[in-house]
């Protein structure tokens, strides 16, 4: 499905992609790096929008610069929004679709087709720029769909949209999956992409770093530690009872926040619903976010350069 | 295959004029539309004051408003108006960020190269010759058909012409592309167009003016004496020029094609590093 070799992309002096080697049979992947790490760079290589200064990159098996052929077979869904805000997503499909070679007619019906699967029957006919976040991203992805390709390469695709939507999005994407199609998505989120597919190429500072599934990156992950920040009413009070638990390795408080450094979050957890109970605690918010990803990143990086 | 495909060049082309029906840009083209026109009613009251020759501007000679309308016609609002839609075709696209979406259909880029190229001409062209009709018809000169029919093949040229320059130039630096227009529109058109040396005959003013005064047999303009002359006309037959302007016109677009399969328009901002 993907071949690159050596492949390092420089913008001037800036590195989008560092000597990045890679094999990939068909199936589904998921692209995991943090924000600048090279993502949308890779799949701007792979679609063909940049070409490698050095190396070589075949997608499908076929070289994706200047290639119709190949620009046939692939379904694109970037990051960047970029659609024209003053006509509806129905037109903007129609639109594309005729760029793909389709008569109006078939151009019509695919539209409709793709924006149904996407869910987006309702307002397909309303004009992007009076569109919600979710509902342009949603867009994005049908016109992506919509000629039917062979692969799909998307670009953090679930950006943008609530929890239902993600939930949706994710469903619409596994059966894709299930047709025996190729997919390559982008994410900086490791469970947007573990719950579509469970292969993961994982990327940091330009470099592949890692490839596998994901019960090898939760492998790595468990002996990383994981920070999580607990909002509430009594910080002193929550410090306290957490520095009694084995699981914690660390507690720190600042204003009405908790920070706790723990490898086992799931022991945490259980101990909360019993502290509340038998105390006046209030607990607000509790964010785990993406740090344990980042350490993830930084270690990797760290074993990259030979630094452990 | 790398190509042009007649099918996509007419999705953009009618995708991009159903666009351009806002209120804006109508009233762009109804200012160019108008322009001539009222230039032309400017000159016939400032030259002939008195009320009762105003609607005949017999005072002026069917030769001066053939030069006059070449110059506002054929070249001000030809080029004025393809510089508005050819120059920027790429660089809206990169700025809206919908390039990436265009580029990656089967000669996607090619198809919004050409047809927006076709937008800005088809554009320039319906306002230039209306604008023309309508000063012909404020003017009333001698030989009304002739100038028009003259001045409008000379616009059916100068349309397409100005606007391969200015896609090339929109292409080859989109982030800078009005500038880089102006700058050869003054540069070459207004200045070396009338350099008395051969690099005026690079010019698609020079060109122009060529067929002119070749077409409308231009006393007006001989009257200068053949050494005025010498500097402003060449004796190259119209068909020569007609063939030259063609060229210039399917080598700009060409060049432009190629700037495009050759450039790389995603940016490292655009790739999140």
């Amino acid at each position: 499905m993907v071949e690159l070799e050596n492949v390092t992309k420089l913008y001037g002096k800036v590195i989008g992609v560092n000597d990045i080697t890679l094999s990939l049979s068909c199936g589904a992947y998921g692209l995991l790096g943090p924000n600048g790490s090279g993502k949308t760079t890779l799949l701007n290589l792979l679609t063909g929008q940049l070409r490698p200064t050095i190396g070589s990159v075949r997608t499908l098996g076929e070289s994706p610069r200047n290639n119709p052929e190949f620009h046939r077979r692939i379904g694109y869904c970037p990051g960047v929004e970029g659609m024209y805000t003053n006509v509806s997503g129905h037109d903007w499909l129609v639109y594309l679709l005729k760029l793909q070679g389709f008569r109006r007619r078939e151009a019509l019906s695919l539209a409709k087709d793709a924006l149904e699967l996407v869910g987006m029957t309702s307002a397909m006919h309303r004009p992007i720029a009076n569109c919600s976040r979710g509902m342009r991203q949603r867009i994005k992805l049908a016109q992506a769909l919509s000629h039917n390709p062979e692969m799909l390469i998307l670009d953090e695709p679930l950006n943008g949209l609530d929890p239902v939507g993600r939930h949706e999005i994710s469903l619409v994407l596994r059966d894709w999956i299930n047709l025996g199609k190729s997919l390559l998505l982008s994410s900086h989120i490791l469970h947007e992409v573990e719950a579509i597919t469970p292969s993961f190429l994982l990327i940091c500072g330009g470099r592949l770093l890692a490839s596998g599934s994901a019960s090898d990156v939760h492998e790595i992950l468990a002996d990383i530690p994981n920070r999580i920040r607990i909002h509430c009413s009594n910080p002193r009070k929550l410090a306290e009872l957490m520095i009694h638990v084995n699981a914690i390795d660390q507690v720190g408080i600042d204003d009405e926040t908790v920070t706790v450094v723990t490898r086992n979050p799931a022991s945490l957890y259980a101990y909360l619903p019993d502290w509340i109970e038998g105390t006046d605690l209030r607990i607000d918010e509790i964010h785990s976010g993406d740090e344990s990803l980042q350490d993830l990143f930084s270690s990797l990086m760290k074993i990259h350069r030979g630094q452990q | 295959m790398i190509g042009i495909r007649p099918g996509n060049v007419a999705a953009v082309f009618r995708f991009e004029w159903k666009r351009s029906l806002t209120l804006p840009r109508m009233a762009w083209w109804l200012v160019l539309a108008c322009f001539p026109a009222l230039i032309t009613a400017l000159v016939i009251y400032k030259t002939e004051p008195n009320e009762s020759v105003r609607s005949g501007s017999a005072a002026l000679s069917a030769d001066f408003w053939a030069v006059m309308l070449f110059f506002l016609v054929s070249l001000v609002v030809s080029a004025l108006g393809v510089f508005l839609w050819a120059t920027p075709a790429i660089a809206t696209e990169l700025e809206r960020r919908s390039w990436v979406y265009l580029a990656t259909r089967p000669n996607g880029n090619m198809a919004v190269l050409f047809g927006r190229y076709l937008v800005a001409v088809s554009w320039a062209l319906s306002a230039a010759l209306i604008g023309l009709t309508l000063a012909l018809v404020i003017a009333q000169p001698q030989r009304a058909f002739e100038i028009w029919r003259v001045v409008a093949v000379l616009t059916t040229l100068s349309c397409p012409a100005f606007g391969a320059v200015y896609s090339l130039i929109g292409t080859f630096a989109p982030k800078r592309a009005m500038v880089f227009a102006i700058i050869y529109t003054l540069l070459f058109e207004v200045v070396i167009a009338f350099v008395p040396a051969m690099v005026q005959e690079f010019t698609i003013q020079f060109r122009l003016r060529c067929l002119l005064v070749r077409w409308l047999e231009l006393e007006l303009v001989f009257g200068g004496g053949p050494a005025a002359s010498q500097f402003l006309f060449n004796d190259t037959s119209p068909a020569q020029h007609v063939m030259v302007l063609l060229a210039m016109t399917a080598v700009y677009l060409l060049a432009a094609g190629c700037v495009l399969l050759w450039k790389e328009f995603s940016t490292a901002d655009d790739s999140d590093i």
